[in-house]
């Protein structure tokens, strides 16, 4: 956890300084009292403060036993392997959904995770896209008339 | 009063809110039973839906979902030590004993009547406390409403997770993003980098999807196997009422929980998950057989599901009166509010009393709706666990995308909800909660708000609060809450600090 405690100080030293240099951007104080940029200022600097207090503890603690992670606190690439396949999925879901359509980017998305991660059987996985894309089309186009881009499916709006 | 009442009654008991009180209760009796999924990120993900729904209809709904979700979260503890939600863990403990024993029908049974019973009695205290409240509320200024919210956010990185230092730094955090976006009194844009969607700021809903809901589904991808565990726990549902005895037993620790739970309901930053483990406690130290609690004993089951209701009934206290939120639910009921131009606080009752009373009365039959479908339906619930989390992950994570989506019909929600729910699940490997950033981000604005009208009062004048008897306490409040784990520590050096997270997590 040391290790983890120190990385994750300094990244957000860094996030706590560029608020500290933005908030000048914007007034500190006018005639009327703070400005815009005194409560960014104020917090900006109280979040370094803390982020460097965290580096200094963290260099000087010792690892113990409690600091021993379990396999779910793992950073390991073997047990975050999954995660990150499944960031590229949603990735490809952000990047695709305006061009291709709700309903096949939520079918494509579905069955590629379900196949990839689930290791039932194709047909089940078949399945449960299918009804996952019409779930999605009757619960908020149809019931809540939530307007979802259509994509390369657009000529069916015609017969919609 | 009766007049008042009468008429929260003719707004709650219309066919559509009654219609959307039932949904709200069922969906949040599933979400309790559904581990990983809770109120928050249902809620968040309803959020949007309720755009185009009337406001009592959509604030009804969405507190059901509050308070079903305290009903749902203990039937999976119960049968398979699986809390379904946060405040349900102690239930856990003595619930699950019980079905080990062939008493899981006594344990459901009780912990339903009980958690009907807080809730009833949790809305009568509601409805004679929340107007003098109102009106005291009136009576508050910038000064004290800064120092409020500044002692209900100490409390909430108080109890939320081990490393003090880590949860301020999440608060911090949470108060600087909410500074992101239009200024609320210059108008400026601050921090906008010249991206369209950053002038509004960021949008609560999709990035309370992401650090809860996304989160979540990283770590069920990253579990070796789905829900095999839950398929083989066998249950049987013999008695689902309790016996005379069971009653007998029951009936103190109902009582004190329910008015124990509301008063730290109330309180901002307590909430259901606090109570139920303080309510657990003192059942403990009250009993005459303590060496019971931890074998069975249907005290630990009855107290703790009582007092977790009746905290959530409690909680809208400080929302309905104050326009406070005491938790992250009630800080996501408050984006319903604002979603059609309402502002929760001092002025509704006065403004606006069938929203006030209908909401109020909504909750009496909510109560009754859960407890009539939640004794019968306890085995179709659990039917719901067979669902393997493979393939609940991905559904979740399409759920989440199209309500982000649909919130500004912009493709930005859905990024919104990828960054933070990445950054949900790297704050879990290191192990920050994400709790005091939420309620930090929403309360931000407020808090801002409250401090510069504060400074522009005193003339920039800081030593002028001291004059302020009542933000005094509150802030006297605050600072204790920061000083307390270390005095405790030095007194005692095996200290270990109550939280409402598990840091195993």
């Amino acid at each position: 956890m040391k290790k983890r405690d120190l990385i994750s100080s300094l990244f957000f030293l860094f996030v706590g300084i560029l608020f500290l240099i933005g908030s000048f951007n914007y007034s500190i104080w006018d005639r009327y009292g703070p400005g815009p940029g005194f409560f960014p200022l104020l917090l900006g600097s109280i979040f370094s403060i803390l982020s460097f207090l965290l580096f200094v503890v963290s260099s000087f603690r010792k690892e113990n036993k409690e600091d021993e992670l379990g396999e779910s606190d793992s950073m390991k690439f073997s047990v975050i392997h999954r995660t990150i396949i499944f960031l590229c999925l949603l990735l490809f879901f952000y990047f695709l959904f305006d061009q291709l359509g709700f309903l096949l980017t939520i079918f494509i998305f579905m069955i590629v995770t379900l196949i990839s991660f689930s290791k039932r059987p194709m047909k089940l996985s078949f399945s449960v896209s299918i009804f996952t894309t019409l779930l999605t089309y009757f619960v908020f186009v149809k019931l809540l008339g939530v307007q979802l881009p259509w994509g390369v499916l657009e000529p069916l709006l015609r017969f919609y | 009063m009766l007049d008042n009442i009468l008429l929260g009654f003719s707004a709650s008991l219309a066919p559509l809110n009654l219609l959307y009180c039932l949904i709200g209760v069922t969906l949040g009796t599933v979400v309790g039973v559904l581990p990983g999924l809770g109120p928050v990120s249902s809620i968040a993900l309803l959020l949007p839906v309720t755009y185009k729904m009337d406001l009592l209809s959509a604030v009804i709904m969405l507190s059901g979902i509050y308070y079903g979700v305290q009903y749902g979260g203990t039937i999976t503890s119960v049968l398979m030590k699986i809390p379904g939600e946060a405040s349900s863990v102690v239930t856990c403990i003595d619930g699950y004993e019980m079905a080990k024993k062939g008493k899981a029908g006594a344990a459901l049974g009780i912990a339903a009547f009980g958690s009907f019973i807080a809730g009833t009695l949790g809305i009568i205290i509601l409805m004679f406390l929340a107007p003098p409240l109102a009106k005291l509320a009136l009576m508050m200024g910038p000064p004290e409403y800064m120092a409020l919210m500044i002692a209900g956010l100490s409390l909430v990185i108080y109890l939320s997770s081990k490393s003090m230092i880590k949860s301020l730094m999440m608060g911090i955090l949470g108060l600087l993003l909410g500074t992101i976006g239009m200024d609320p009194i210059s108008g400026q844009i601050r921090f906008g980098m010249g991206i369209k969607n950053l002038m509004d700021g960021v949008d609560l809903a999709p990035m309370a999807m992401g650090l809860f809901g996304l989160a979540e589904v990283f770590s069920l991808i990253e579990s070796k196997e789905g829900s095999s565990e839950f398929l083989k726990a066998k249950t049987k549902l013999r008695e689902i009422l309790p016996n005379r005895k069971d009653w007998r037993d029951s009936f103190f620790p109902i009582t004190r929980g329910s008015i124990f739970g509301f008063l730290m309901g109330i309180l901002p930053g307590g909430g259901a998950v606090m109570a139920s483990f303080v309510s657990y406690a003192m059942e403990r130290r009250l009993s005459k057989h303590p060496d019971k609690f931890g074998t069975g004993a249907i005290e630990g089951v009855a107290g703790p599901e009582s007092s977790n209701n009746s905290a959530a009934i409690g909680a809208f206290v400080p929302l309905l009166t104050l326009g406070i939120p005491a938790n992250v639910v009630m800080a996501l009921l408050i984006g319903a509010f604002m979603i059609h131009g309402v502002n929760p606080g001092p002025l509704l009752l006065r403004d606006n009393p069938v929203l006030f009373w209908g909401i109020i009365t909504s909750m009496y039959i909510g109560n009754l709706l859960l407890l009539i479908q939640n004794v019968p339906l306890i085995g179709l619930f659990v039917k719901i666990l067979k669902v393997p989390s493979k393939i609940m992950a991905p559904l979740i994570t399409v759920i989440c995308f199209i309500g982000a989506y649909s919130i500004n019909n912009n493709i930005s929600g859905i990024l919104v909800v990828i960054i933070f729910g990445t950054m949900g699940y790297l704050m879990r490997k290191f192990r920050y909660d994400p709790a005091p950033l939420i309620l930090a981000f929403v309360l931000g604005p407020l808090l801002e708000d409250a401090f510069r009208q504060t400074m522009m009062l005193f003339r920039g004048d800081v030593s002028k609060i001291f004059e302020r008897s009542i933000a005094m306490v509150f802030l006297g409040v605050a600072f204790f809450l920061f000083i307390s784990p270390f005095i405790t520590k030095f007194f005692k050096r095996n200290y270990s600090k109550p939280t409402f997270i598990d840091d195993k997590r």
